[in-house]
């Protein structure tokens, strides 16, 4: 009878921890990030120590399971490359577009802001989330709320930082919102994630009259109170139906950037408030 | 044995497990799904050394995976703490006398835990746990975790300080 109320009364301690904890953590308690930080700065070392010694092996393993993969990954990669390579030669001549473009669409540009260049850390586990991690943190001058892109175009925003590491939501998390305009037509919206591999969906701000098209260029909307500057690409309109019931356009973007395969990110030390941090 | 002995022992297969989990065990993935072994270290904690020390020992240990994962701290910590919880009462029917059994359950717990873990993550928020292939990651996981159970229960075994049951004499108790 005492061993058993003594194996309950641990479950009981156990669960009201864990509860403890998961509070502490959603209100972001400073102790709990410091002692995660500290753990994260011990271990992390050793473990990519540890994985760069087994790279070979592991990438050994990886031949020899997903041989079939591999094989489809290296023609994807010399596509790409190939296209790339063609890109490279008429990226000035887009961004020359681009800019004329936002320039016409009274849309400030943000491409000669201040950035600082982060390399995507591997998490482990099975699990999808909506969220990387980058090495660069407030020691590199990066700061909650920046925006962040890849070469190709928006990728999300800075949520939590610490000295050496930033947290960053990406563009298909779902009720993530985004403040987008077609470049020209000018007309402004507000777009969601819709979950990993998916297009981002305007949910508000578009009425059924409005002359969206398949294939329109779209960037940050950059208003007032927006989380992003103007003029950063996000994508292209992949779709675009009426509902007719609602009235509106049922509009699709497909975001340029790869969101789930991102290596290197930029992040635009460019904070709400309208500046670059010092 | 002495106590810190035994810590000393529980630190370093923590950190062990740990270390190979985040540096190593991704790199090596069957179907596309990585090994869950610190999620089978904690049944095998909770077989080896019963209710009490077990549920502590997965706490602990969830807590430190929960500093490398996306998901809220606390959220590891309270499914493997839980789930060694169950395992060391498994423990107090000797299940551990059964290569076999004890196999059957490291497998299995490990696939209750990482349904645990994803109903909870899931009851929590955390959205982006829906978007993993979950059966099969159950399913990988689990069958990885249960062909490494000797190596597990051994590791366990060692880590609290204790004989493994005698089979032999088991059987003709």
């Amino acid at each position: 009878m005492h061993e058993l109320r003594r194996r309950r009364i641990t479950l009981v301690l156990l669960v009201v921890s864990s509860i403890t904890l998961l509070t502490l953590d959603f209100q972001s308690f400073g102790p709990l990030r410091a002692a995660e930080s500290v753990v994260r700065s011990v271990v992390d070392p050793i473990s990519s120590g540890i994985g760069n010694i087994g790279s070979p092996f592991s990438d050994g393993w990886q031949s020899l399971t997903e041989y079939d993969e591999v094989v489809a990954e290296n023609q994807e990669l010399r596509d790409r490359l190939g296209a790339y390579q063609g890109a490279a030669i008429t990226s000035s001549a887009a961004e020359e577009t681009l800019r004329g473009l936002l320039e016409e669409a009274d849309i400030d540009y943000i491409g000669g802001a201040a950035s600082v260049l982060g390399q995507v850390v591997d998490r482990p586990g099975n699990f999808e989330s909506y969220a990387i991690e980058i090495d660069q943190g407030s020691d590199d001058g990066v700061r909650p709320g920046m925006p962040v892109l890849s070469s190709s175009g928006l990728v999300g925003r800075v949520t939590e930082v610490s000295d050496q590491y930033s947290q960053i939501r990406l563009l298909h998390q779902p009720e993530y919102a985004v403040g987008v305009r077609f470049v020209g037509t000018g007309e402004v919206a507000l777009a969601s994630g819709q979950g990993v591999g998916e297009d981002l969906e305007v949910t508000q701000g578009l009425d059924q009259n409005s002359a969206i098209e398949v294939g329109q260029a779209v960037v940050t909307s950059g208003i007032e109170g927006s989380s992003y500057p103007p003029g950063v690409v996000i994508g292209v309109v992949s779709s675009v139906s009426v509902d007719e019931t609602q009235l509106q356009q049922s509009v699709r973007i497909r975001p340029m950037a790869k969101l789930d395969d991102l290596r290197w990110v930029t992040v635009l030390l460019w904070t709400i408030d309208g500046g670059s941090p010092p | 044995m002495k106590s810190d002995v035994a810590i000393g022992r529980l630190i370093v297969v923590a950190a062990v497990v740990v270390v190979l989990h985040v540096g190593l065990v991704s790199g090596f993935r069957i179907a596309g799904v990585a090994a869950e072994l610190p999620l089978g270290l904690v049944v095998a904690a909770g077989l080896a050394g019963g209710v009490e020390k077990g549920a502590v020992y997965g706490f602990a240990v969830g807590l430190i995976v929960d500093m490398f994962v996306f998901t809220p701290i606390g959220l590891s910590a309270l499914v493997f703490g839980v789930v060694a919880w169950i395992a060391g009462h498994l423990f107090l029917d000797r299940i551990e006398e059964s290569v076999i059994v004890a196999s059957f359950a490291i497998g299995a717990l490990t696939a209750f835990g990482l349904l645990l873990f994803v109903g909870l993550g899931l009851a929590l928020g955390q959205s982006a746990l829906s978007e993993a292939p979950i059966i099969r990651i159950v399913i990988v996981g689990s069958l990885v975790n249960a062909t490494f159970s000797p190596l597990l229960m051994g590791v366990a075994h060692w880590m609290w300080g204790v004989e493994p049951v005698d089979r032999t004499s088991a059987r003709f108790q």
